[in-house]
């Protein structure tokens, strides 16, 4: 690659893009209009509400308040009083819109003034104009109150007040943050940086080839890569543009005073060095979502094709951040990993004025991995000669690949089955459910595929006696796994803190059998040994070898979506391990019995461990225990090792 | 001089789940010297393209190499296109950048030195009667004016060889007419010519000697006097179908 290439292309690009009436709305007009169309969008809606609602009865209570009080409310046309036994429930339940709570009786002068609360959700409109009326109505007779007694014992004012009114919200600041505009930033935001990315990724890439201009462009003595990083860079930068003229449109207009409500501005924390930390975690991003778009429309013969392709990318790329926006959820660790959902809960963060350093420094860090992974795949998609010339020449293994990507995504379909059903099964019934979900969803779904398929058990399921040196491999292995698996476990928690309900949920598995130890053993140890097996190591991995992937990308991707199936992020690693162990027996052995009799085994272990005390809960310490693990191992691949080779000979 | 262009057994290979494997060239050689144009005659599909397109490096050949100006396609790409300049029938042009702002974009992506640009650009720009619409986006040009900044820019970094697939498809006559002058004057400045056709009048005009091809293979290789004596027959059509016909190998 030659930077002088690269900016060659890179200005001709630019110049070219800048010549686009679509690219200039997309990057320039409506990141700037944005911010101050929605401004004025939101405050007219909020008028026409506000007028609506000031012509509404809302239903209010009083407690404990003097008849003076209550007759006052009484007599507002816009009021109805109700009576309620809890004025704080009512109101979140939306009942009444607000409640004054006075303490009775009125303290005499030269006493204490009685406090006056007012209950009011901010989070409800209603409640708003509600506490509002309740405020006037409250001051005057406060007002009416010390009026009576200056007049009648001449005090100073200071001792006369006889009330003190406070309002309260009873909303919480979740909710609170949950109404402001704040929330949608993130994905405002994230809009922006991919709706003009996908303009230039689409003209610059599909274009070349719609135009037919590819081919003279690739003629030329500058390289591919340079071209493919020339024309990068400017969609990165129109992203980068973007995003960086509505961050400085937000900020011109909130500071000349263009937002109508303060109310919305104060939770829009658009302050210079938020404004920056948003721009620091936006550029990554912006780089992996250019990457992602420009693969994506690399694709595409023609700009039709780009725009159909890129709209659900875009709209999948946004989920996450809205799914990560929902009240409750906040950046840590985990969160922090998860592409486009960190960044848009950092930017959440950074606006609302909260800059926690670990969690934004692995955003910023995990953003430029993602990105720079995406790149390398692009810039050698692009490089090939697929991509070239429009067409795509089929490839030998090409029918192959399909079938691994048939595999995978019935995987995943399964997944959602048992997401769906088997999770619920067993929430009504712990015991019934798991062996529902396991005889019935997987081994049933494992059974359905081959059976459309018209595949043969055989060759479905690894149906194959084993060698016994292979059975014994399998034994030898199970204990050092566990071991291993819940060493990785116990590293991993140091980093990311397993919550409570992780353990409470696998001790309630534990308690499954009532008592009765062979019912445990079958529902925990012996049926997944079997149904889970059959399905990830017989069905999946089966597949993946059929596709002729290799070892390794097919045992690693069985194993994690043996991970996914346990459907929590904390197990993925330890259950990852376990498989990829089994996997690896699978794919020695050719035989799928040594992994069941494997994952029966190191199933069974915990059941034992937990019911006897084995060891099988902690770490072994003593350095004997250890030799013994290492031995075992070493044993156990020997066997399956050589076991392994002669089958291959064999077969 | 010893040959511009060398095809040493180019193969290229494709998958096809329905068909299997397909040859889409099936070693092809050929030798083209300076000051010549060589032809590759054939119909749709029997490989013209896909040839031309492995000697400007577009694609790799799955096995066999070709030389072009001293420089090897596989190992020594860059040099390779630094010398070609490469035009095919339906090439587009950028619609929103106007002739002088292409003519100048491509003489830099293939390094032409830069204090010469302005005086080649110029040269060009009268030289293919570019002036009236040399500031005019590309997009607003007529199809024959687009035709001309296209032949303009592919010359524009002064190649030594120059690969026209199929250059006047979807050209009216007069603009292939002119096309075809300017290929005949670039053999007389002795530049070294692959030009691809399925119209034998284009064929029998232009090329000094003509490459027979069909499912990939060449039939013959010879001038047309030569393909003449082969098959005894006088109009290239007939040559063409009685080489079709016998599938009658390479003569020169």
């Amino acid at each position: 690659m030659k930077s002088r290439d690269v900016g060659i292309v890179f200005r001709k690009e630019l110049l070219d893009l800048l010549r686009d009436r679509r690219s200039i709305l997309a990057t320039i007009v409506f990141p700037i209009a944005l911010f101050p169309l929605l401004m004025f969008g939101s405050s007219r809606i909020r008028e026409v509400g506000e007028k609506n609602l000031s012509l509404e009865v809302l239903a209010v209570s009083v407690q404990d308040a003097t008849e003076e009080l209550e007759a006052r409310l009484q007599a507002d046309r816009s009021l109805a009083v109700r009576a309620v036994d809890d004025p704080r429930a009512a109101l979140s339940r939306r009942e009444i819109f607000g409640a004054v709570l006075v303490s009775d009786p009125i303290p005499g002068p030269g006493e204490d003034p009685a406090p006056v609360t007012i209950l009011m959700d901010d989070t409800a409109e209603r409640s708003e104009v509600a506490a509002d009326r309740l405020r006037e109505h409250v001051e005057s007779w406060q007002a009416e109150l010390q009026a009576a007694r200056i007049e009648s014992i001449g005090a100073a004012e200071g001792l006369v007040r006889a009330v003190e009114w406070e309002s309260v919200n009873i909303a919480s600041e979740a909710r609170m943050a949950g109404d402001s505009l704040g929330r949608f930033m993130p994905l405002l935001l994230l809009f922006l940086l991919m709706n003009p990315a996908s303009v230039a990724a689409t003209d610059l890439f599909s274009g070349e080839k719609e135009r037919k201009t590819i081919e003279t462009l690739l003629t030329s003595k500058a390289d591919r890569r340079s071209i493919v990083m020339g024309k990068f860079l400017t969609v990165i930068l129109v992203a980068v543009l973007s995003t960086l003229l509505f961050l400085a449109s937000s900020l011109f207009f909130s500071r000349v005073g263009a937002v109508p409500d303060d109310a919305l501005m104060a939770t829009l924390s658009l302050s210079v060095p938020s404004l920056l930390v948003v721009i620091l975690v936006s550029i990554p991003l912006a780089i992996f979502l250019s990457a992602i778009l420009v693969l994506v429309a690399a694709q595409a013969k023609s700009y039709k094709e780009a725009q159909t392709l890129l709209l659900p990318i875009m709209l999948a790329a946004l989920l996450p951040a809205a799914a990560s926006l929902l009240p409750g959820i906040r950046i840590d660790s985990i969160v922090a990993l998860v592409p486009i959902a960190n960044t848009a809960l950092a930017m959440r963060e950074a606006l609302v004025g909260n800059f926690p350093v670990i969690p934004l420094a692995l955003v910023v860090l995990s953003n430029a991995l993602y990105a720079g992974f995406v790149l390398t795949q692009a810039v050698s998609y692009i490089e090939s000669e697929e991509s070239i010339l429009g067409e795509r020449p089929p490839t030998p293994g090409d029918d192959s690949a399909g079938a691994a990507r048939e595999a995978t995504l019935y995987g995943l379909g399964t997944l959602l089955v048992f997401y769906y059903l088997g999770v619920r099964l067993q929430a009504a019934d712990l015991l019934s459910g798991l062996l529902v979900s396991l005889w019935g969803i997987i081994l049933g779904a494992a059974i359905l595929f081959a059976v459309v398929k018209k595949i043969p058990g055989r060759d479905a399921f690894a149906l194959r006696a084993p060698r016994p040196l292979a059975l014994a491999g399998a034994v030898l292995l199970a204990l050092p796994t566990l071991f291993a698996a819940h060493g990785l476990f116990a590293l991993q928690s140091l980093f990311v803190p397993v919550p409570e309900q992780l353990f409470e949920a696998m001790e309630k598995m534990m308690d499954l059998g009532n008592g009765s130890l062979p019912l445990l053993v079958f529902a925990i140890a012996i049926s997944p040994g079997i149904c889970e097996e059959a399905f990830f190591r017989g069905l999946v991995l089966g597949r993946y070898r059929e596709a002729r992937l290799p070892a390794w990308k097919a045992i690693l991707f069985s194993a994690l979506l043996f991970g996914l199936f346990h459907l929590s992020i904390y197990r993925i690693l330890p259950t990852a391990t376990m498989g990829a162990v089994a996997g690896w027996l699978t794919w020695r052995t050719r035989s799928i019995f040594p992994a069941m009799l494997f994952h029966t085994l190191y199933n069974g272990t915990l059941v034992l461990g937990d019911t006897y005390g084995f060891p099988g809960e902690s770490l072994p310490s003593s350095p004997l225990w250890i030799a013994g693990l290492v031995l075992a191992a070493g044993l156990g691949v020997l066997a399956i090792t050589s076991n392994g080779s002669e089958s291959r000979s064999r077969g | 001089m010893s040959s511009m262009i060398s095809a040493d057994t180019l193969v290229k290979r494709y998958h096809d789940p329905a068909r299997g494997d397909l040859l889409a060239v099936d070693h092809v050689s050929f030798e083209c010297r300076e000051g010549e144009i060589f032809g590759l005659l054939g119909p749709n599909g029997a490989g013209k393209t896909t040839t031309l397109r492995m000697l400007a490096t577009l694609l790799k050949p799955t096995s066999g190499t070709a030389v072009l100006n001293g420089y090897d396609v596989i190992r020594e790409s860059e040099k390779v296109r630094a010398s070609i300049g490469y035009l095919s029938g339906d090439t587009g042009l950028y619609g929103r950048l106007t002739p002088l702002e292409t003519l100048r974009y491509f003489a830099r992506l293939n390094h032409f030195p830069e204090s010469r640009l302005e005086e080649r650009v110029n040269s060009l720009v009268r030289e293919f009667e570019i002036e009236r619409f040399a500031d005019v986006r590309c997009e607003k040009l007529s199809t024959g004016m687009k035709q001309k900044v296209s032949i303009a820019r592919a010359v524009v970094h002064d190649p030594a060889i120059l690969i026209f697939d199929e250059p006047t498809s979807g050209l009216d006559i007069l603009v292939a007419d002119t096309l075809l002058t300017y290929i005949e004057r670039c053999r007389d400045l002795d530049k070294c010519i692959v030009f691809s056709t399925h119209v034998m009048s284009e064929a029998e005009r232009l090329c000094d000697r003509i490459a027979v091809i069909n499912e990939g293979r060449i039939l013959a290789v010879g001038s047309l006097e030569e393909l003449r004596r082969l098959t005894g027959e006088r109009y290239l059509e007939k040559i063409f179908r009685t080489l079709l016909e016998s599938g009658s190998r390479e003569i020169a």
